[in-house]
């Protein structure tokens, strides 16, 4: 009765949960966070006491000292620490009413793995509600990610997305508001960083920490082979000299070292190809694949695919935020039309 | 369609026609961008025609821009700008002429955001409104209900009047009956005896409910009055009736006033006791500590909420007539009501 009565002075949420950014959507203002999921814990007297989240707490990963851990309560696109996630999520959903009079009481729409567990599922809903949330829905990540892209998805018409994200890859054909095909692989983002860290230290002998890795991605890292060559300088430590150095990266190293994952990712969405009906496929050649998510942000990475399956590849119009962005509106749908995109 | 450099001066605005324009200085054939960007030919001369509505939605335009401008080797912005700017320019136009009951699905859905957010906007602040009036309603009541409780008492007491209003009406119907019995008939004095029977059976059974003991017999004898004088002086039919009516609801309040006053309470005391009696008017008719041997006269309207401090040391009559308190256990104090169902407590 009462969250009900805060209810009203809070705003409905899209929020997508991912492994690596947490992104909020407020009906009528738009995104209204973007932070890192990332957590810093202080043991202080055996109690755990939460240190900082989001952005502040992101600084700290791989530079706290013993008594604070900063954590990454997500992984591969599931909850992985159930009290963490849930401390975040009331942080976050507090930040975003910061300026009302009362403890907020959201309706919520959270954005899940497609082949997430039921266990799973109920992780994410329980955490929510724990986090003050009054009522919770889940949708599919990928449908959000089409409708966030602004594809036809109540139609008759074939699309195929590939959500590119930190934890987890989604592809999924979508046609007249549902999915026909899915499939999620554990590739991402983190994957990428991570096959940045191995190559540096296999060929320089060096360790370089994960953001390191990440701002070398984000800077130079591409996916095809014919892109414009770039070059970073990094600092790491030398692991025979055991002292920091300073090299120079380019960008055909950073594309060998992506080649692994990226792999992994032409072949799974070759095989959500294979597994597509005719019909939908035939849709899908004329107008397309549509990249989303912030791994379809890799240079080239519709080059890559497009050489790869012979299809246009495009990118979506503000990839990061494609999900979030269709969290939103698609729990505008479901109340104007009391559509049921998959939630439950 | 001969378009060059000339032409896409002429409509800068048009992202297609430059397009063409500048794979054609490149000396790109239509299937060799075609072919590069996996599309159809279709689909490129259609981009370059600016036929949108032939072509999948906005996002897929978006990304033929893109790699179209990759092959080209310049800067997408330019097209997207441009593309923006005609696209909004023809959607306009297009609402214009459909007006907005053709606001389907995929048009309140996927619109450019400006226009798709403000049906929720004014949505989110009509609730905001529901609650802030919900508050208030509720801020209200409880400050009513707050007020209300005080005079909460006095409408209580007030009751028996309430009930001596009604009190007309009753009688007021058996006259009527009289009076038609009256004109349809000669022999007079006969037929009014018989009719004001269940006239006066009725105000009987109504007084008698109001517990006055003396008020049965003055009533009758006014309503049978009333209604013999009117009918020996042979008036007209309503007169009479009027007029009976009238002395009836006189005599009525008369009596109650009459007979509320005639309520006496006398308690003797033995020993020293609180007493507090309010009568049925809610008046405090008395609250006082009674030493032993006092006597108190008390006079009001029946029923008396009555409060004792040492219930053993007192004796009360009502009307003259003893009245037995029973003591509630070993309690010394009682709270009781006396003449509620006449004086026989």
């Amino acid at each position: 009765m009462l969250k009900r009565l805060r209810g009203v002075f809070s705003n409905d949420l899209s929020i997508d949960l991912g492994t690596a950014n947490t992104l909020i959507y407020v009906r009528e203002r738009g995104i209204v966070l973007d932070e890192p999921s990332v957590v810093a814990i202080r043991q202080h007297n055996g109690q755990k006491i939460v240190e900082a989240v989001g952005v502040e707490a992101k600084r700290m990963l791989g530079r706290t000292p013993g008594n604070i851990t900063a954590i990454r309560p997500l992984k591969d696109g599931v909850i992985a620490d159930f009290q963490v996630t849930e401390k975040m999520l009331q942080h976050f959903i507090k930040k975003v009413h910061e300026n009302s009079w009362f403890q907020p009481s959201p309706r919520v729409l959270v954005c899940v793995p497609c082949l997430s567990t039921e266990v799973e599922k109920r992780a994410i809903r329980e955490s929510a509600l724990g986090a003050g949330a009054r009522e919770v829905r889940l949708i599919e990540e990928p449908m959000a990610a089409a409708i966030g892209a602004g594809l036809r998805v109540e139609e008759a018409t074939g699309s195929m997305v590939v959500d590119i994200g930190g934890g987890t890859t989604e592809i999924a054909i979508i046609s007249l508001n549902g999915v026909v095909y899915s499939d999620s692989v554990r590739i991402g983002g983190d994957r990428f960083d991570e096959a940045i860290v191995n190559y540096v230290r296999r060929n320089y002998g060096s360790v370089i920490g994960d953001a390191t890795a990440e701002r070398i991605k984000q800077e130079i890292g591409c996916a095809y082979a014919g892109s414009e060559l770039r070059e970073i300088d990094v600092r790491g430590r030398n692991l025979a000299e055991g002292v920091p150095r300073s090299f120079t990266l380019n960008s055909d190293e950073i594309l060998e070292a992506l080649q692994e994952p990226l792999a992994g990712i032409v072949q799974s969405v070759k095989s959500a190809l294979e597994q597509s009906p005719p019909e939908l496929a035939s849709d899908i050649a004329e107008s397309g694949i549509v990249l989303t998510g912030g791994g379809a942000l890799l240079r080239d990475i519709d080059r890559l695919l497009t050489e790869e399956t012979g299809l246009p590849v495009i990118v979506a119009e503000d990839p990061l935020t494609c999900v979030a962005r269709g969290g939103g509106r698609a729990m505008e749908l479901m109340d104007s039309r009391s559509i049921d995109l998959l939630s439950s | 369609m001969t378009s060059s450099y000339d032409d896409m001066t002429v409509d800068e605005q048009s992202p297609g026609r430059e397009l063409k324009a500048l794979r054609e200085a490149a000396g790109f054939s239509l299937s060799y961008v075609a072919d590069q960007m996996r599309l159809s030919e279709a689909y490129i001369s259609y981009l370059e025609k600016d036929e949108f509505q032939k072509l999948p939605t906005e996002p897929f335009v978006l990304g033929y821009y893109r790699a179209y401008a990759r092959i080209l080797n310049v800067s997408p912005d330019g097209f997207i700008q441009s593309y923006r700017e005609h696209h909004r320019s023809h959607t306009d136009e297009a609402e214009a002429q459909q007006g907005q009951a053709s606001r389907d699905y995929s048009s309140s859905a996927y619109r450019p955001l400006p226009k798709a957010e403000k049906g929720p906007s004014t949505k989110k602040s009509d609730n905001r409104l529901y609650g802030i009036i919900a508050v208030l309603l509720v801020a209200t009541w409880v400050v009513v209900s707050l007020l209300s409780k005080t005079p909460d008492t006095p409408e209580t007491t007030d009751s028996p009047e309430a009930n001596a209003s009604t009190a007309p009406l009753a009688v007021p119907d058996a006259v009527d009956t009289s009076s038609e019995l009256d004109s349809s008939d000669d022999s007079v004095t006969d037929d009014a005896d018989t009719g004001i029977t269940p006239a006066v059976s009725d105000s009987v059974s109504y007084t008698g409910s109001s517990e006055t003991t003396a008020a049965p017999d003055e009533s009758l004898s006014s309503v049978t009055d009333a209604v013999e004088q009117e009918s020996f002086a042979e008036e007209a039919v309503s007169e009479p009736t009027a007029a009976a009516v009238q002395s009836a609801v006189d005599s009525e309040p008369a009596k109650e006033e009459g007979a509320g006053t005639l309520d006496t309470l006398t308690f003797v005391f033995s020993d020293e006791c609180w007493l507090e009696v309010t009568d049925a008017r809610g008046d405090v008719v008395a609250a006082n500590l009674y030493q032993s041997g006092a006597t108190a006269m008390l006079e009001g309207v029946a029923p008396f909420e009555v409060m004792l401090g040492n219930v053993r040391a007192a004796q009360l009559q009502l009307n003259g007539e003893p009245v037995t308190l029973i003591p509630n256990g070993n309690r010394k104090t009682l709270r009781t009501t006396v003449g509620d169902q006449g004086p026989d407590q």
